[in-house]
Parts: structure tokens; C-alpha cells; sequence
């Protein structure tokens, strides 16, 4: 598919982090290894082209922690993360909390809130007004087959109905920008199809949509990824691990033309690449 | 494996029927027991007198007794929770955290030693009565409370800080609204120690009445079917309170069942 980079969404730069003296995360987002999240567009053609990043690696290595370096909801050691300034045309800023949308891995909602009622509150935080709320809500339940769950609570809800609540939430809350921590874990086949529909239908929202997701089936993050950053921990020139988890691969599957494909021999061995560069970084 | 075999073995699972028979069948020895296997040189009651008695005290006004001792529990509930909530929740704050501990801690001081300083400030009668039930009750309902905050899930948290809620929102709507079924459920175990607390406070001013009075002056008079009597009616109201409950917490949406 043809398409031209535009301007930068997302970008990190020789971000620390640290609690108390254990380094977490080291110099991710350095010169060998730039972590920047693109626009995309399609040229000729009407569609949106949201962005669709997957961040894997070995458990420990820090994706969760980046994740809520990524969300603003922790803040750095030193480095910062970039996200365009809302008012400043070309202009970037830190992001802060609030500003990234972030769907959790177990998909918390309210223990006593209705769909409904969760998702007006999304509107009313995303400053959209009461009368739009209500045309807005009903429209993407429609969209999102939630509404006949519409009265529905929390516990009366499957575990793909509540992903898609939160989902909506966070995209209700004015996010172009979201962040999947681990969504596919646990799912059954239906529900797996359910959440890369989820990320199709988001990324065909609106062009500067962007997904950040981690998973540890790397099969499917080249399936539905256009950009893959692989997180792990570097050796010395002693062959010890250096304390801190960083970038230590990215592959961009655009220009590998394996980007929007259905899932085909290439996209098996490219997984088997990304597989082995974990187990070294492990 | 027979039912009987099944009755007696652990984590087996039996129809409700079943348990009610069983609940049922050890009430009737129970009370079997209690009316034939005493002997008539003891002190200790018979069932039937204890039902004379209790039969007595509801001619002679027991129903209002029962009210006075609600309204005194009900006023020191709703106080107590007020109070207590709002200190629990200010737990959240970095500020009033340690004071939020040393007050949980107080749960473990009787109130013995300060009825004399609460007389003088409260004026003394109901007053005094519901300071009493408010101070030792809130120790308890503190710590419970502040438990619960402190048992927040962080991703409850992270989720409606990524909605841009403030920290003020975050605590309304985390800690507050999303928990009063468990404000109840703090009620709910916390009723028995307030039913205990009952007859020491309501024998302070016999005058207004109550559950507790009566027991006292039961006692005095060392009149044992009397006191058994009351006994019974505390148990009852006790579990009428846990049932009634129990109730409200399962109309909370939390507690209602996914639908197929």
C-alpha cells in the first residue's frame, strides 16, 4: 500500500526510569534505536490510517513500565515522552496524565455504573456537551454492538463486552492516542478476533489514531502491527546484562511491505526473528 | 457417596433444602435439650420459662424498648459512619495518614476512664448515650474503612486518571461511589460490637429505656429466664439487622448476577 510518513505523534527520548535504586528502564528512545511514532497516510485513498505499534519483549524487561511512562501516569528520571501540543501547531510537549488513553489489562470498569452511565461520564470528561453526549453514546454502542447492553452493569458483562467498554471509554475521553497493555492475554480465539477488530476499527477512525500495545504472541503482533519495538536488556562487552530494560530492536514493517497484509510465510519468519532477538535479550 | 455419607464430608456441596432440614433438625434438639435435659436444681432456665418471660415482657411494653435501643443504635450508626468516613477517606491524603492510623489503633482502648470528661461535654442523657456508641464504634469503622481504601486496586486508579479526572474526582468516584456496598458491609460486621456495647450505655440513663436497661435491671434481680428472654430478642435483632443488610448490599449492582 502506498503511503507518506507525516509528522511525529509519539516520540521518546534517552528516557530513564528508576525506583529507588533499580533501573527499570535505560536510554530508551537513544540515537542507535529512536522510539517516534509517525502519521501515516494513505495516498489515494479515503481511508484512515491510524498507527498500530506493538511493543514486545520478555517479562520483566519494562513494557509495563514504559507503558505508564507512555500514559503520563508515572513520570521519567530523566528523558521525556513527546506528544503534539493540543493548541501549538508543531509544537510538542510532555506528556501528562490524562492525555493518552490507556486500556488496562483486565479491562477495570466501574463495580456500579451501567454502560450507559460509564460512557456518559467518559463524554462528560472528554468535554464533549450533553446534547452531542447522547447522539455519541448511542452511536457507538450501535457501532460496537454494546447496545443491548447498554443498562447492563460491570459484572453482567462478557469479558470482550467489558474490553469494548473500556475501549470506548478511553476514545470517548477525546483519546487519539492509546495504549493496550497486554490486550490479548488470556482470550479465547473469538475474543482474540474481537480485539484486532477492536484496533481496525479505532485505527479507521481517524488518521493520528494510534494503538501502543504489548503482547507476548509475537505471531500476532507482526499480523496487525505496522511498527514492532522489541524490549530487552543489552550485555557488556563482559557478556553481563546491563541493569535496565531498553530498546534493542525495531522493525518497521512497512518497509519490510509486510505492514496491513494478512498473515503469510514472511510475516512466520520474521516472528521467528523477533523470537530469537528476545531470548538473547532475555 | 449417600447423603448422610455427603453431610459429614468437607467441601461437599448439598441443596439448600437439605441445610435448611439439617438447621432445622438441630434447632428442635437444641431446643429439646434445653427444656428436658436441664435439671430443676439448676439455675440456669428452662426454654419454656424463658418464653413465659419473654411473653411478660412483650404485655409490659418490650416492642418500645426495642424501638428506643434501634433509634439509639440507628442515630449512632448514621453519625458514626459519617464521621468515620470522612476520616477514612482523608487517609488518602499524604497529610492525614499517620493521624488516620493512631486513631484506627484507639480501637484497641476501652472507653472506661472518660464517661466523667464525655458528661461534661455532652451535657449527659441521650447525648451521652449516642457519644459513647459514636467514639467506640468509629475506632472500628476506621479501620475497616481505611482498609477498604487502602485495598484499591492501583488500575482503578491508573483508568480514571487516564479519563483526566483529578485527584478529588478520582477519590468521589473510586473511593466512594464505586464502594458504598462495602460502607454497608462495614455496618453490617460492625453491628454486633454495637449491640454489645448496648447494655453498659443504656444502663448509664435507664430513663429512656431499652433493650440494655432491661437486661440490667434483670440482672440486679438476678432474674435469669428474664435475662435469657432478652438475651434471645438481642440475637433476633441482631440477625434481623445482618439479614436486612445483607439485603441492601445485594441490591447493589455489583452483586447482581450476569445475565445469560
Amino acid at each position: 500500500m502506498d503511503y507518506s510518513v507525516e509528522k511525529e505523534l509519539i516520540k521518546i527520548e534517552n528516557l530513564n526510569f528508576q525506583i529507588k535504586d533499580k533501573k527499570i528502564l535505560r536510554d530508551v528512545g537513544n540515537d542507535r534505536f529512536p522510539f517516534v511514532i509517525h502519521d501515516l497516510v494513505f495516498k489515494n485513498n479515503t481511508n484512515c490510517l491510524g498507527q498500530v505499534v506493538a511493543i514486545v519483549g520478555r517479562s520483566g524487561a519494562g513494557k509495563s513500565s514504559l507503558f505508564r511512562l507512555l500514559t503520563g501516569l508515572v513520570k521519567p528520571t530523566s528523558g521525556k515522552v513527546l506528544i503534539p501540543h493540543a493548541s501549538i501547531p508543531d509544537k510538542y510537549k510532555e506528556v501528562a496524565e490524562g492525555e493518552v488513553g490507556f486500556v488496562q489489562q483486565n479491562y477495570p470498569l466501574s463495580r456500579n455504573q451501567s454502560v450507559i452511565s460509564m460512557l456518559t461520564q467518559a463524554c462528560k470528561m472528554g468535554k464533549i456537551s450533553k446534547t452531542d453526549s447522547t447522539d455519541l453514546v448511542k452511536k457507538y454502542l450501535n457501532d460496537w454492538g454494546l447496545f443491548n447492553q447498554r443498562n447492563q452493569y460491570t459484572n453482567q458483562l462478557s469479558g470482550g463486552q467489558r474490553q469494548r467498554v473500556a475501549i470506548i471509554e478511553q476514545l470517548l475521553c477525546s483519546h487519539h492516542f492509546m495504549v493496550f497493555d497486554e490486550p490479548f492475554s488470556g482470550l479465547d480465539v473469538g475474543n482474540i478476533m474481537e480485539v484486532k477488530a477492536s484496533f481496525r476499527k479505532i485505527a479507521d477512525q481517524d488518521n493520528i489514531n494510534t494503538i501502543v500495545f504489548s503482547t507476548h504472541d509475537i505471531d500476532l503482533a507482526v499480523e496487525i502491527a505496522d511498527l514492532i519495538y522489541v524490549v530487552g536488556f543489552e550485555k557488556n562487552a563482559q557478556g553481563e546484562i546491563i541493569e535496565g530494560g531498553t530498546i534493542v530492536d525495531c522493525i518497521d514493517l512497512k518497509k519490510l511491505g509486510l505492514a496491513w497484509k494478512p498473515y503469510c510465510p514472511e510475516h512466520k519468519e520474521l516472528s521467528n526473528r523477533i523470537c530469537e532477538k528476545m531470548l538473547l535479550a532475555g | 457417596m449417600s447423603l448422610i455419607k455427603r453431610i459429614f464430608t468437607p467441601f461437599e456441596v448439598v441443596d439448600r433444602k437439605v441445610l435448611s432440614s439439617i438447621a432445622f433438625f438441630q434447632i428442635a434438639i437444641l431446643v429439646i435439650a434445653w427444656q428436658f435435659g436441664i435439671s430443676e436444681k439448676s439455675f440456669f432456665p428452662k426454654f419454656s420459662e424463658v418464653m413465659m418471660s419473654l411473653k411478660e415482657l412483650w404485655q409490659n411494653g418490650l416492642f418500645y424498648h426495642i424501638l428506643s435501643s434501634l433509634a439509639l443504635c440507628g442515630k449512632a450508626i448514621v453519625i458514626g459512619i459519617i464521621i468515620s468516613s470522612l476520616v477514612a477517606y482523608s487517609s488518602t491524603i499524604p497529610f492525614f495518614r499517620p493521624i488516620v492510623r493512631f486513631l484506627s489503633q484507639l480501637r484497641n482502648n476501652p472507653i472506661q476512664g472518660f464517661t466523667l470528661f464525655l458528661t461534661t461535654a455532652t451535657g449527659g442523657g441521650r447525648n451521652l448515650q449516642v457519644s459513647m456508641m459514636v467514639i467506640f464504634m468509629s475506632f472500628f469503622f476506621i479501620t475497616a474503612l481505611a482498609s477498604i481504601i487502602n485495598d484499591i486496586p492501583e488500575e482503578d486508579i491508573n483508568r480514571r486518571k487516564a479519563m483526566k479526572m483529578n485527584r478529588w474526582q478520582i477519590l468521589w468516584e473510586v473511593a466512594v461511589k464505586d464502594r458504598l456496598d462495602f460502607l454497608l458491609e462495614v455496618i453490617r460486621q460492625n453491628i454486633s460490637i454495637m449491640l454489645m456495647m448496648l447494655v453498659s450505655v443504656e444502663a448509664m440513663y435507664k430513663s429512656f429505656g431499652g433493650i440494655g436497661a432491661l437486661i440490667t435491671d434483670s440482672n440486679r434481680g438476678l432474674n435469669f429466664p428474664k435475662i435469657f428472654a432478652l438475651q434471645l430478642v438481642i440475637f433476633m435483632v441482631g440477625i434481623s439487622l445482618d439479614a436486612f443488610l445483607k439485603y441492601a448490599i445485594h441490591q447493589f449492582p455489583v452483586n447482581i448476577k450476569r445475565r445469560n
